[in-house]
């Protein structure tokens, strides 16, 4: 026997009219949508050239920041001489030299 | 003739309009009070561990304007907003939205409680949750496992919700796409909870596909669709930020960067377990310390491979990844022997809340390390330290024990245990890489429904069948040998109180 805190629900196990087909519908335009975003994202990856322009001119310090991180993660810096870095930094923004002192001050050591 | 043992609830789903009934509120109030004590006696700053590197991502994201972390993107994320708003404050103002978010968890593991099993073992839930010391940590320091179960366990109860019939129709299409949204976040907060859209998605298949709450033949074709609106919702969450990461990295990048280095700590020559660290762990002289150490031993002329530091991060991952299989092809005997010890490391006694309790805030200036935070010299204290240190190490065994219990002897309803099998399907990898009890925080939270299910039953009998007592014996098994090897760290623990 139920417990009286248990109330049984009356049991309609089949789905109403339409819900099959509209959740086919949602799970194919989300999928869809997830799909063209990354690819998108893909697409517009810039090239270390777009990115070294970004990083060095760009107005706004994010995207100094964003563009000076993308190059970390591709390995840019670790292959070219201190130099060259330090240059890079003092014609950037206050926020960029930030950044790379701060979060990848191991670039700043000679290597 | 005995009785057969039947469900509470075996006429049908229950009826669960109030979705906070008044009989919660005590332990909530209890969960915020303890959680409230342990958040005032963390002193002194970022406790160690990963927990400086995220304070770190955080207020540079918030002064710098962008992320620029190897990790997912959404704990840093809550930091960053926090120092945003309250400067100087930030990182305490996180640590009080993390206790708020741990409330939040409480809350929601009554409500998945009451849907796997009843009310009453709703309530016990809600007790276990506030009381259960192991999980506390993770409710003020700033680690990703806090926000990571406060996005996981909505998941699991509206999906549950779903697959017992309680949500129909638009609310049940409602209820998939916003736990697909829940755990596509909760993928944006630590990559391993991929393993948990995937354990979900299997068990979806199948559970989600069953006509309500009676039980009957699964329809495949439901459970598909109801699976793929879940999973696609998770994509589409997920999407952007791998969008983002991408075009920074120029290759695909799905969310964290971290895989690399994880795989060349956990498939390598060299153990590593960051619950031992700081500790003496004993070769011999106690149960289970000789067989440890000689499955940890590696035969001779295996070398540590090393690590292969490239330039591009996405290339070093990948060569990292690549050389860590070619470790395990090339030793397979060495590696299934330390994966032994790595369930028992993720089956242990220890937690970081006897990690925390045995360590003082450093002194930053002999320690030389970022971390200066800890627990207050109070709790660091032997009087308070050896008894909470204990109740831990048993609150751990005995969550298991009556988690093992409910989930395979306690009628649960149909979904609910394939659901926790999910779970541990989604925590068993990691015993394949690095194993520690950080790691397994979200699937431990889990456990707390079987076990409350089992206090709720506690006076009728258990389920019969031959297969159901085998997997029963066999589980304890399992824990009594992790256990056992257990018992040189956590000895080695307690010295260090």
């Amino acid at each position: 026997m139920a417990a009286p805190e248990h109330v049984p629900a009356p049991a309609s196990p089949e789905a109403p009219p339409g819900e099959g087909a509209a959740q086919w519908l949602l799970a194919g335009a989300l999928g869809l949508a997830a799909a063209a975003t990354v690819g998108l994202g893909l697409k517009g990856a810039p090239t270390t050239e777009e990115l070294l322009e970004r990083a060095r001119t760009a107005e706004a310090p994010r995207t100094q920041v964003r563009a000076m991180h993308a190059l970390i993660l591709r390995g840019y810096w670790e292959s070219r001489p201190l130099e060259e870095l330090t240059e890079h930094l003092d014609a950037g923004s206050d926020e960029a030299r930030e950044f790379v002192t701060r979060m990848h001050g191991s670039l700043l050591r000679p290597r | 003739m005995r009785p057969r043992p039947t469900i509470e609830h075996a006429a049908g789903p229950p009826v669960l309009g109030r979705w906070l009934p008044t009989g919660w509120l005590a332990p909530l109030l209890c969960a915020a009070v303890l959680r409230g004590l342990w958040l005032m006696s963390a002193a002194g700053g970022a406790f160690r561990g990963d927990e400086p590197a995220y304070v770190g991502l955080g207020r540079a994201w918030s002064e710098l304007g962008a992320y620029t972390g190897q990790w997912p993107p959404l704990h840093p994320a809550l930091i960053a907003g926090c120092v945003t708003l309250f400067g100087d404050a930030g990182e305490t103002a996180a640590r009080v939205v993390l206790t708020l978010l741990s409330v939040w968890s409480c809350a929601w593991l009554m409500a998945l409680a009451t849907r796997a099993h009843s009310e009453r073992a709703g309530r016990r839930a809600g007790w276990i949750a506030a009381l259960y010391l192991p999980l506390v940590p993770f409710a003020h320091v700033l680690l990703s496992e806090g926000l990571a179960i406060a996005l996981l366990l909505p998941a699991c109860t509206l999906l549950l919700a779903v697959a017992i019939g309680e949500l129909r129709g638009r609310r049940a299409t409602a209820a998939l796409v916003a736990a697909g949204f829940a755990v596509g976040l909760a993928c944006l907060t630590k990559d391993a909870c991929l393993f948990w859209l995937g354990a979900l998605s299997l068990w979806g298949v199948v559970a989600l596909g069953r006509p309500g709450a009676s039980g009957g033949a699964t329809r495949w074709s439901g459970g598909l669709r109801r699976t793929a609106l879940f999973v696609c919702a998770a994509a589409m969450t997920v999407a952007p930020w791998s969008a983002r990461a991408s075009a920074d990295q120029g290759s695909f990048q799905l969310l964290g960067r971290t895989a690399g280095l994880n795989a060349y700590m956990g498939w390598n020559r060299d153990y590593i377990n960051f619950d031992h660290v700081g500790l003496e762990v004993p070769e011999a002289g106690v149960p289970g310390a000789a067989l440890r150490a000689d499955l940890l031993t590696p035969p001779p002329g295996v070398e540590q491979w090393p690590f292969e530091f490239l330039p591009d991060v996405a290339e070093r991952n990948r060569i990292a990844v690549a050389t860590g299989r070619a470790f395990i092809a090339a030793h397979p005997g060495f590696f299934l022997r330390t994966r032994t010890v790595k369930v028992a490391d993720l089956l242990t006694p220890l937690s970081y809340m006897t990690r925390y309790l045995r360590m003082p805030p450093p002194d930053p200036a002999a320690s030389g390390i970022k971390a200066t935070g800890g627990y207050c010299s109070v709790l660091t204290s032997r009087p308070f330290s050896i008894p909470l240190t204990l109740i831990s190490i048993a609150m751990v065994v005995a969550l298991a024990l009556l988690a093992a219990y409910g989930a395979i002897l306690v009628p649960l309803y149909p979904g609910a245990a394939g659901l926790l099998c999910a779970a541990c399907a989604a925590t068993a990898p990691l015993a394949l890489v690095v194993a520690m009890s950080r790691f397994r925080a979200p699937g431990e939270a889990l456990l707390i429904v079987p076990a409350a299910a089992a206090l709720a039953s506690l006076r009728r009998p258990p389920l019969r069948g031959l297969f159901r007592r085998a997997l029963f014996v066999a589980v304890i098994g399992l824990l009594v040998w992790s256990w056992t090897l257990a018992i040189g760290p956590t000895l080695a623990s307690l010295e260090k109180l």
